[in-house]
């Protein structure tokens, strides 16, 4: 299949809300491997993105180019009205304001629950270590496992894990939460207690960018869903849209093989 | 590389002329005790640590004799236990004042390591040990014996040297380390056991029954020892060397450190008086008080006296003075006269 | 169908038919085994023999002070036996707040410390009236620390802050100041040697070593193509040569370096060692370093952390806990290895035993070899290494459980 039987569309956000991510010509590449083309996404303040598409597509590239955990080559990235630049400074105001949460959950192993959740807001918000743990146990709360909180990562479940990995990114209050294939690596039946704290997430009105392919999850409070292929966005739509009437041929044949 | 080779050599040419703007003299004075490198992994009888952690032995009473005379006071030592491997090094690079670690005075470390020798103190050389029972007592009495020697050393050459120069036969059985050959020596294998005599006297001692054995009053190689200092300040090589000849002078004239006292006021003989420095001018010439060349006499002793506490038949080492007796008694050591 | 459960089968056991089985099997076996056994029993007797009624031990008693300290001022004594006592102190106190399995590892090591330190104690009340009471002292300030901590857990924060300071109070305890006289004249390397020496060097070397160690390893990752190949030469040239090699380097340039100024030869020494050490050091830290995994990183980036923050706090600290065994062998080496010191002219534990067999009175004993200096500090190394290649492979399980 050559590239250019690939559409590439873009992904803007609907007018009328507040912008709080624009991408605009996004081109990134791994040594001669084009692996990003000419992205356009945005997302409004409150909305949530659910990218989908076949492995290696670039989705895992895209969101961590939105924090800079990769760098793009061309294209500009704006977030929360700060562009994207090599300026260190930017960089930090940028993770600052974006939590992320990854697919292996990313917890360290050598600190307690409680300290994996305080150990940004006090070193990077400068914030009290008794505030910073009371506003730890708020959202410890908020993922329901309160009790863990003097335990070590390695002492608990996968889906609890998970659920502190999403508390540990909350407690930072960031105005921008990137989810990639957070439920992935979980056992099917603790897959439902992360996603319930997803959902429950994004219904209290905060913005994310979501890798996933849970398509339930789409469907339940998904606003947009971007499908993704060979590094260009192919198709743009709700969930409906997307259930119902999908229109290129190769969302038809991925939706095909997951659903 | 070369270049870099070069550099480094004038640094450290450099380097060590400013290091030794000041005399070695007026260094061991404003330092107050005089750096004394010996030997530090011990030498029975010629320098060791004793179980109260002060240094002994021959040598050490060489440095003790020098501090008498430089400073009055032969405890202000600072012993400095050298590698035979550093020894040189640390001599060259100030590191010490005077070496007297057991070295064996040659051409080549007086020009080539650029040290200046003092007379030997001791005169050491290969000897042989035999069974006092055996009768053996001169180096003819060795024809047609079996000698236990080292292989692979000068102590094998020099060995084949003599006893062919005299036309004598004998057998060797050889070891290449010195241990299991003491040990076949002691099981009647051979009838006399050859290496360097201060190593003979120290080995005698581990033997079943050291008193059934007597080192032989023969030396058939040169390996004279002594204290040696830096090229290039001939005041302290005066000062080390005359130090020496001290000793050998007290013994030629009777001085003891019991006597000394008495020789001071008592004696009318002017070499003696020139000595202890009653007459001062030809000891202060030296760069060092009047009173220093007593001082030697009286805190550390006479030749003698140094000999037999550390070497002398009294003690576990017994090593027999032959070429180290005074030439007044048919020995080597002879001091200039003091004038 | 499930089958029934079965009982296992039936395995001779005891002693007898273990002798049976392993040493008695046929004629032949039983023939190998009984000569093995009169050729054990006659080795042993005369051992025996030799130990009670042949050995001169009082070579070994008589310069016991010169092992612990070589030419340490007698008078001076209580000044490394207040270091003793500090650091029995502080192992006390890091025994008693302890906690868990790596809790379970130091209290072990302090006990099997005091044991030792106690055997020294009971042999001075006997044979050292002059450093009888510092031994004794010593051993109280081991179980009072141990039971301060039991007392007052919260001494746990300031562990490492004391440890650190301990080194300069020993330091200076064993330095003293400049002098001529005085319970603080000045004390100069020179005289010091033995145990003391060995421990302070190998102490030094491991404690010095470790954050050039890590500053090496973190130098070699840099993006800054000066620091990284500064820091991979010096590695690499250094783990080229062994430490004998470093030590006469050392002994002869480092003066040179100075501008003609000659530190004490233990410093030079010291030098050598340290750098020596922070090379294998670097090694085992870049291993630990490799070890961790990129998404810990990413997950403190994410978090906004500095790049200096997250690797001290996530990165490096895992790092760390995993070479910890690694840092254990490196010091057992070190331990070891400092009897290089006695060709610069330092009298380290080894090089003071080689000064004793040349003592006359040693000449004495007969045999050519002193043995019995020998086998006691061959003891002595064997016991020290012994319990800390144990506490290493303990540690090495414990922190395998701790992180999976
Ligand atoms: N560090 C890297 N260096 C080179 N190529 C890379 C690198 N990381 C990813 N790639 C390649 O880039 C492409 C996109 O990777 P990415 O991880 O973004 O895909 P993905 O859509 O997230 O896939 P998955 O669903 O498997 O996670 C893949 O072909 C991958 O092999
Ligand atoms: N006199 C000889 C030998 C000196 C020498 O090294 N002697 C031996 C003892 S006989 C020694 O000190 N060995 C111990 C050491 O090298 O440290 C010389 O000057 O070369
Ligand atoms: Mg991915």
């Amino acid at each position: 299949m050559s590239d250019a039987a690939i559409k590439n569309v873009r992904a803007d956000a609907p007018v009328g809300g507040s912008r709080i991510i624009e991408i605009e010509e996004l081109n990134k590449w791994y040594g001669e491997f084009h692996v990003l083309r000419n992205i356009n996404l945005s997302v409004n303040k409150g909305e949530v993105v659910v990218v989908i598409g076949p492995s290696g597509s670039g989705k895992s590239t895209l969101i961590r180019c939105i924090n800079r955990l990769e760098e793009h080559q061309k294209g500009k990235i704006t977030v929360d009205n700060i562009e994207l630049t090599d300026d260190v400074r930017n960089i930090d105001k940028i993770r600052r304001e974006t939590g992320m949460v990854f697919q292996s959950f990313n917890l360290f192993p050598h600190l307690s629950v409680m300290e994996n959740v305080t150990l940004a807001p006090i070193r990077v918000r400068k914030m009290k270590k008794s505030e910073a743990e009371q506003k730890a146990m708020y959202y410890l709360e908020k993922v329901k496992i309160p009790e863990q909180a003097q335990k070590y990562p390695g002492q608990l479940s996968g889906g609890q894990q998970q659920r502190v990995a999403i508390a540990r990114a909350l407690t930072m209050e960031p105005k921008v939460m990137l989810f990639d294939e957070p439920t992935s690596a979980l056992d099917p039946e603790v897959v439902g207690e992360v996603l319930e704290v997803m959902v429950n997430l994004a219904k209290e009105g905060m913005t994310m960018i979501v890798v996933t392919h849970e398509m339930g999850f789409a469907r339940e409070v998904g606003d947009r869903v971007v499908f993704m292929d060979a590094g260009q966005v192919v198709e743009v739509g709700t969930p409906e849209h997307f259930f119902v009437n999908p229109q290129e041929e190769r969302t038809k044949s991925f939706l095909s093989k997951i659903l | 590389m070369r270049k870099l080779f070069v550099l480094l050599a004038s640094l450290t040419l450099v380097l060590s002329a400013t290091a030794f703007a000041q005399s070695t003299l007026d260094q061991i004075k404003s330092r107050g005790s005089l750096i004394c490198g010996v030997n530090g992994t011990g030498l029975p009888g010629f320098a060791y640590v004793d179980s109260d952690g002060n240094y002994q032995g021959f040598d050490v009473d060489y440095c003790r004799a020098v501090a008498a005379a430089v400073l009055g006071d032969a405890t202000k030592v600072t012993y400095r236990g050298l590698s035979s491997g550093e020894r040189f090094t640390a001599l060259q690079t100030g590191e010490v004042d005077i070496l007297i670690r057991n070295t064996t005075w040659t051409s080549s470390r007086d020009t080539g390591l650029g040290l200046n020798f003092t007379a030997p103190t001791f005169y050491d050389g290969q000897g042989f040990m035999v069974r006092a029972a055996s009768g053996i007592e001169t180096l003819a009495d060795l024809d047609g014996t079996t000698i236990c020697v080292q292989s692979g050393t000068t102590t094998e050459l020099n060995l084949a040297d003599v006893m062919n120069a005299n036309g004598l036969d004998y057998d060797a059985k050889i070891a290449e380390t010195s241990d299991p050959l003491l040990a076949a020596y002691d099981d009647g294998a051979c009838d006399a056991y050859t290496t360097d005599k201060s190593g003979l006297a120290a080995q005698r001692t581990q033997l079943r029954d050291p008193s059934e054995h007597v080192i032989m009053d023969v030396t058939i190689s040169k390996e004279p020892l002594g204290p040696s200092v830096r090229h290039g300040d001939d005041q302290f090589y005066d000062v080390a060397n005359w130090v020496v000849f001290t000793t050998f002078m007290a013994e030629e004239m009777g001085i003891t450190s019991a006597n000394v006292d008495e020789m001071l006021v008592g004696s009318a003989d002017s070499n003696v008086r020139r000595l202890l420095g009653v007459e001062p001018e030809k000891v202060e010439e030296f760069g060092l008080s009047a009173d220093a060349f007593y001082n030697v006499i009286k805190q550390v002793g006479n030749y003698a006296e140094i000999y037999n506490r550390n070497l002398g038949p009294e003690t576990v080492v017994n090593i027999p003075r032959g070429y180290n007796a005074s030439y007044l008694n048919g020995g080597l050591h002879y001091a200039p006269p003091l004038r | 169908m499930l089958q029934p459960a079965l009982p296992p089968p039936i395995r001779e056991t005891g002693f007898a038919f273990w002798l049976k089985r392993n040493l008695f099997s046929n004629w032949w076996n039983s023939l190998i085994s009984l000569a093995s056994l009169v050729i054990i029993v006659y080795t042993l007797i005369s051992l025996l023999r030799w130990m009670v009624f042949e050995a001169h031990w009082e070579i070994v008693w008589q310069n016991l002070r010169l092992f612990a300290t070589y030419r340490y001022p007698t008078e001076l004594l209580w000044r490394p036996m207040s270091c003793v006592a500090l650091i029995l102190f502080l192992f006390g106190l890091s025994a008693g707040v302890g906690k868990g399995g790596i809790g379970q590892i130091v209290f072990k090591a302090f006990y099997w410390l005091m044991g030792f330190c106690l055997a020294i104690t009971l042999i001075s009340l006997f044979l050292f009236p002059s450093v009888r009471w510092l031994w004794l002292i010593a051993i109280i300030a081991g179980f009072a620390g141990y039971s301060l901590a039991k007392f007052w857990p919260n001494v746990a924060m300031y562990l490492s802050i004391l440890w650190g300071l301990s080194w300069f109070v020993c330091l200076f305890l064993m330095l003293g100041f400049s002098g001529e006289s005085g319970p603080m004249q000045y004390v100069s390397p020179g005289m010091w040697g033995g145990i003391q020496l060995t421990f302070f060097l190998s102490v030094t070397g491991i404690a010095l070593a470790f954050p050039l160690g890590i500053a090496l390893a973190l130098g070699r990752q840099s993006k800054l193509p000066a620091i990284k190949y500064f820091c991979i030469t010096y590695i690499e040239i250094i783990r080229g040569a062994p430490l004998i090699t470093w030590l006469f380097t050392a002994s002869l340039l480092l003066p040179l370096f100075l501008g003609g100024i000659r530190p004490e030869a233990l410093i030079r020494a010291q030098v050598a060692i340290i750098l020596f050490a922070a090379a294998y050091m670097a090694e085992n830290v870049r291993g630990g370093l490799q070890a961790i995994p990129k998404g810990q990183r990413e997950a403190a980036h994410a978090l906004g952390l500095t790049p200096w923050d997250s690797m001290r706090l996530i990165v490096l600290p895992q790092a760390l806990r995993a070479v910890i065994p690694a840092i254990v062998g490196l010091f057992i080496g070190l331990f070891k290895d400092t009897s290089l010191v006695t060709i610069v002219g330092l009298h380290d534990l080894f090089a003071v035993v080689l000064g004793v067999a040349n003592q006359p009175e040693a000449k004495q004993i007969p045999g050519g070899i002193v043995r019995e200096l020998f086998i006691v500090m061959s003891l002595f190394y064997w016991f020290f290494c012994y319990r800390m290649s144990v506490a290493s492979k303990q540690l090495e399980k414990e922190l395998g459980l701790g992180t999976r």
